[in-house]
């Protein structure tokens, strides 16, 4: 019925338009080199689609912003995702399994 | 100094589990509240947190939610968007707070025991913050709704209807009962997580938000990302429940859990979302259509989630595909035509462009529900205004306690699914309300719609002891949004055009 379910499915997050959801799409492009990626944007929100594994490391969004990023900026800014999410003090991770 | 990471102190700080000396463990942990489904101890204390967070970040990352939202909010109370808006968004205003407010704040009950009753650390530090993002999305709805009642009186109902036997109240608490109230911390972590958070507030939360900024309702589109931020974390609990579930034979068992919740709230979206994104939405500020909503986020990412957590499908996938495209529809005819039994101003949402909108979005539906009201239109022309309200009651489905309908036509091709027990004919709208009562008769069998409550004696039979029972003033009884008006659009459709 669904396709696309397995370790190659898309993964990431959907973020509120605005800076915080820019700066993590372009953190996004450099940190997930080599991967393929959509964006797909909606009227309030972009959902980004990385495939098999999408990483967002605060350091990145925060060079992006040209200010200290945390995880706390970036739920704020992160209604949604797909994928099942880890995180730690460094960065955000979106599995496909 | 240098603080410690979060991943060098987090595992030791969440170790809370003890052995009891004065109780028990199963006085400590009763079953009714406590199901471990024969996981030993140690196993549920596997959970680890996907989205970890500390309390100190929960609460910054909170402020700067609030601080936004009401920031919004505060800018765009001196706009007057409200009195400006039209009756389409009133109404979807009117129901989204009326029916989500309360519901929301009620949730925290259920994390509340999710907190006290996991066996697993984790889960109970992931629950203690749900608990309290529910009782903010209680907060801060009701705040935005009351923003409104200076210039509307059905605002009101954001804060009374919860207290009311309203029909649609009735069945919305009776799903949200037996999903998240009255089952032990497992299962109602299971089910409202999974069969809720991670498929159906996307739908109202998400996806509404931007119908919301295209009609240029930035604090309702703003409000409703932010409450969907908390969701997506705290909804999280549900993926290490159930594969701690999968992975220690109780496969079949999560997946029933989740096939019994998912299907209790596609029901309430179907007629929430559904209704607000098809037809109250106003034609030219629509994203989406609900079944374009309900392919991206609950078809697709929810189908793909739950596959990839070692689950299946929902048995009824196919069934529920054709339901997108259909019960819906049935359900808004049936708000209108009964809207004195609504506590907002329902609108009947067919001028010719968006009939044209539909037909696009669901091929078939002119010749389907349009059929319907085609009858309602030309009633409505002639003035007889009292042939669009049917004398009979409606057929209320004893599951989902919404109308058995089916499909309109020439003729409603309604399919009344049926049990007998104890004496007592139960209807049901679809063959899965029908399939979840029969998993437990004795769970189910005792509750009784409103039509039940006509016939059993609990209602009155005098002209207003249905609306008082209800909690419906005389000024609280819905009334047509645009006071027929829009049956202009009908004989002079320049004129509506313009």
């Amino acid at each position: 019925m669904t396709d696309n379910t397995d370790e190659n499915r898309f993964v990431g997050p959907v973020m509120k338009a605005g800076e915080i959801g820019e700066a993590v799409i372009e953190a996004i492009h450099e940190d997930n080199e080599g991967r393929k990626i959509e964006v797909e944007e909606h009227e309030s929100y972009f959902r980004v689609k990385v495939q098999g594994e999408c990483v967002v490391r605060f350091d990145t969004v925060s060079e992006m912003l040209g200010r200290d990023v945390l995880l706390s900026d970036i739920e704020s800014s992160m209604p949604a995702f797909e994928g099942f999410i880890r995180t730690d003090s460094e960065q955000l991770r979106f599995l496909a399994k | 100094m240098a603080m410690l990471k979060m991943e060098e102190w987090y595992d030791l700080a969440r170790e809370t589990n003890w052995t009891p000396s004065y109780v028990t463990e199963d006085e400590l942990f009763p079953l009714p509240m406590s199901n471990n489904f024969d996981i030993p101890v140690s196993t549920w204390e596997s959970f680890d947190e996907p989205y970890k967070v500390s309390y100190r970040d929960y609460v910054k990352s909170q402020r700067d939610k609030d601080v936004g939202a009401y920031s919004v909010k505060a800018a765009l109370a001196r706009s007057d968007f409200f009195k400006k808006a039209s009756p389409h968004w009133k109404a979807l205003l009117a129901l989204h707070f009326s029916a989500v407010c309360w519901a929301e704040f009620h949730s925290a009950s259920a994390f509340g025991r999710m907190t006290r009753f996991s066996r697993s650390p984790g889960m109970r530090n992931m629950a203690t913050f749900g608990t309290l993002d529910e009782i903010r999305h209680g907060q801060i709805q009701i705040y935005f709704a009351y923003e409104f009642l200076k210039h509307d009186g059905v605002f009101d109902w954001c804060h009374k209807s919860s207290k009311t036997e309203n029909w649609i109240i009735i069945s919305l608490r009776h799903a949200l009962d037996d999903i998240a109230h009255t089952r032990d911390a497992t299962s109602a972590a299971i089910m409202l997580n999974m069969g809720l958070e991670q498929s159906f507030t996307n739908l109202q939360f998400v996806a509404l938000s931007a119908d919301a900024a295209k009609c240029g309702d930035h604090s309702f589109a703003t409000m409703l990302q932010s409450i969907q931020t908390d969701e997506a974390r705290h909804a999280q609990i549900g993926e290490p429940m159930v594969r701690i579930m999968c992975e220690n034979g109780k496969k079949a068992e999560a997946q029933q859990l989740v096939e019994i919740a998912f299907w209790r709230m596609w029901k309430q979206f179907s007629a929430l979302s559904g209704i607000g994104m098809d037809y109250y939405t106003p034609l030219e500020h629509r994203e989406n259509s609900l079944k374009d909503f309900m392919d991206e986020w609950v078809i697709g990412q929810f189908g793909r989630t739950i596959e990839a957590l070692g689950l299946d499908l929902p048995w009824y996938w196919d069934y529920l595909q054709y339901d997108i495209s259909t019960f819906h529809h049935a359900q808004q005819i049936g708000v209108y035509v009964y809207r004195a039994t609504q506590w907002w101003r329902p609108i009947a949402c067919v001028s010719p462009a968006e009939r044209e909108w539909l037909e696009s979005k669901y091929p078939g539906w002119n010749e389907t529900y349009g059929k319907c009201w085609d009858v309602v239109i030309e009633n409505i022309r002639n003035g007889d205004f009292e042939k669009t309200v049917p004398a009979p009651p409606p057929l209320i489905c004893n599951m989902c306690g919404l109308e058995v309908s089916g499909i309109a036509g020439d003729h409603w091709k309604s399919v009344d699914h049926q049990v007998e027990l104890d004496n007592r004919l139960y209807h049901f709208c679809s063959p899965v309300c029908k399939w979840i009562f029969e998993i437990e008769p004795s769970r189910y069998k005792g509750h009784a719609s409103i039509i039940d409550r006509c016939f059993d004696g609990t209602i009155g039979t005098g002209p207003d002891d249905f609306y008082e029972y209800m909690g419906h003033s005389f000024a609280e009884r819905g009334v047509d949004g645009y006071d027929y008006e829009w049956i202009d659009g009908y004989d002079t459709p320049q004129r509506a055009a313009e």
